[in-house]
């Protein structure tokens, strides 16, 4: 008999297999906040569940969770011997901690943030999923990181990112970093999705009020594609606030959203 | 506390070590320590029987499991206020949002993730939620104690 070192990080451990239930993970990160990410992870999701996928849907921001109020979900949440159940939200799996704790601040740092995440994971209990889409925080910190590490252990197969931007000079060159960071980390990014791309105007044209070229350069210098050019819409508010179908609030958010799921489906096999 | 955490929390302890056996052609797991965080109110009893329930046929068939529970300590980083479990639980009982237990119970998050308790709480003596959890959150395997 002996002590043996070593002992396995349980929780992590769990974590990765829970995130297993899903044939596809997809992280939704731009490393800038605000230019979109929980409102494409939110579109992407409700039009997967319109393809007759089964989709989940989980938000690791916990300072700054987003997707409840998008998608008017509410707690709530049920737990049982399996873990705490996603919230069922228009055919979407959610879990979110706004869902927990509601619009309480939630100021952590460090291990704890970390660890949040992580058992968030791990006691979430997915049911068996085609995709699960992951909203990340801005940044590149802690939660990202982590969820990253609990990601990885599944391999290329079945995992990768999309990676929103707006056309911004300044967005641009935040993005980038994020982006080098998954290069370095051999994380397989399935393409740029470009926000705000342009402003639909009543009685047709458009504009653009960052400019032509758009993401462009950025998806050049990469080497990965542009999946979607989402336009700047009012209706996407509306649509949020009258508790509406978002991704197709438009025709231009419509076709933007079909473009998305067509590569997305198509990148990652089905 | 009802019963939900415990079972899938067991579950995953032997589940992990079952797989860290093969992996480290270890034949018999003789005894697991685990520490845990006072936070999670875990009912031992409980956590005890899903574990035994779920070893049979596994390199833990037989284990002894120890279970020693953790403190918990608060320090406040706004007025230096230092507070324990009792208060943590005064205020979750006192009101929050709650989960909705299989059975019908309701529950604070706080238990299931005490990573949560700058949402729940305040210092109570200035009311800062910034505070540190210096202890008696987290659930983790102390010792494995094996037969090659
Ligand atoms: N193309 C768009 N048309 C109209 N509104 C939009 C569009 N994109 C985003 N918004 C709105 O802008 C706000 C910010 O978007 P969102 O929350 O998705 O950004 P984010 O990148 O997730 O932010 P954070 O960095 O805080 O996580 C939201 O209120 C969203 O509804
Ligand atoms: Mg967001
Ligand atoms: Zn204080």
């Amino acid at each position: 008999m002996s002590d043996s070192p070593g002992a396995p990080d349980f929780i992590r451990e769990e974590a990765a297999r829970r995130l297993s239930r899903a044939e596809n993970v997809i992280f939704v990160g731009a490393g800038k906040g605000g230019v979109g990410k929980s409102l494409i992870s939110a579109l992407l999701a409700l039009a997967l569940v319109d393809e007759g996928k089964r989709v989940g849907l989980m938000d690791v921001d916990v300072h700054g969770s987003a997707l409840s109020h998008i998608l008017g979900a509410s707690g709530p949440v049920v737990a049982g011997r399996k873990g705490i159940e996603p919230t069922l939200t228009r055919g979407i799996h959610l879990m979110s901690v706004s869902l927990l704790v509601g619009d309480s601040p939630l100021p952590a740092l460090g291990e704890v943030e970390r660890s949040l995440v992580v058992t968030m994971m791990a006691l979430t209990n997915w049911p068996s999923l085609d995709y699960l889409v992951v909203d990340l925080p801005p940044g590149t910190g802690d939660e990202i990181i982590s969820a990253l590490r609990v990601a990885r252990g599944r391999g290329e197969a079945g995992f990768g990112a999309l990676v929103v931007a707006t056309p911004s000079l300044v967005a641009r060159r935040v993005v980038r970093r994020l982006l080098s960071l998954l290069r370095d980390e051999r994380v397989r990014v399935l393409g740029l999705v470009e926000n705000m791309s342009y402003v639909p105007c009543p009685g047709g044209g458009v504009v653009k009020p960052f400019g032509e070229g758009g993401v462009d350069g950025l998806a050049e210098e990469f080497g990965i594609p542009v999946l979607a050019r989402f336009p700047m819409d009012p209706r996407v508010e509306e649509a949020i606030e009258a508790g509406g179908p978002v991704h197709r609030c438009s025709e231009e958010i419509s076709r933007a959203v079909d473009d998305l799921v067509r590569g997305v489906v198509s990148r990652m096999g089905g | 506390m009802g019963e939900m955490h415990e079972w899938s929390l067991a579950e995953a302890l032997v589940t992990s070590l079952s797989r860290y056996a093969e992996r480290e052609g270890i034949s018999r797991i003789v005894e697991v320590d685990v520490a845990y965080g006072e936070l999670m109110e875990l009912d031992t009893e409980i956590f005890e029987q899903a574990f035994a329930s779920m070893v049979k046929g596994t390199p833990l068939e037989g284990s002894k499991l120890v279970l020693r529970e953790e403190e918990a300590k608060f320090i406040c980083n706004s007025c230096g206020h230092v507070w324990d479990f009792k208060e943590a639980e005064r205020q979750v009982d006192s009101g929050g949002p709650r989960i909705v237990e299989d059975g019908g119970g309701l529950e604070s998050p706080l238990h299931l993730m005490p990573g949560l308790a700058t949402a729940l709480i305040r210092c109570p003596a200035c009311g800062s939620r910034d505070f540190t959890l210096e202890r008696g959150g987290d659930l983790r395997v102390e010792r494995v104690v094996v037969e090659r």
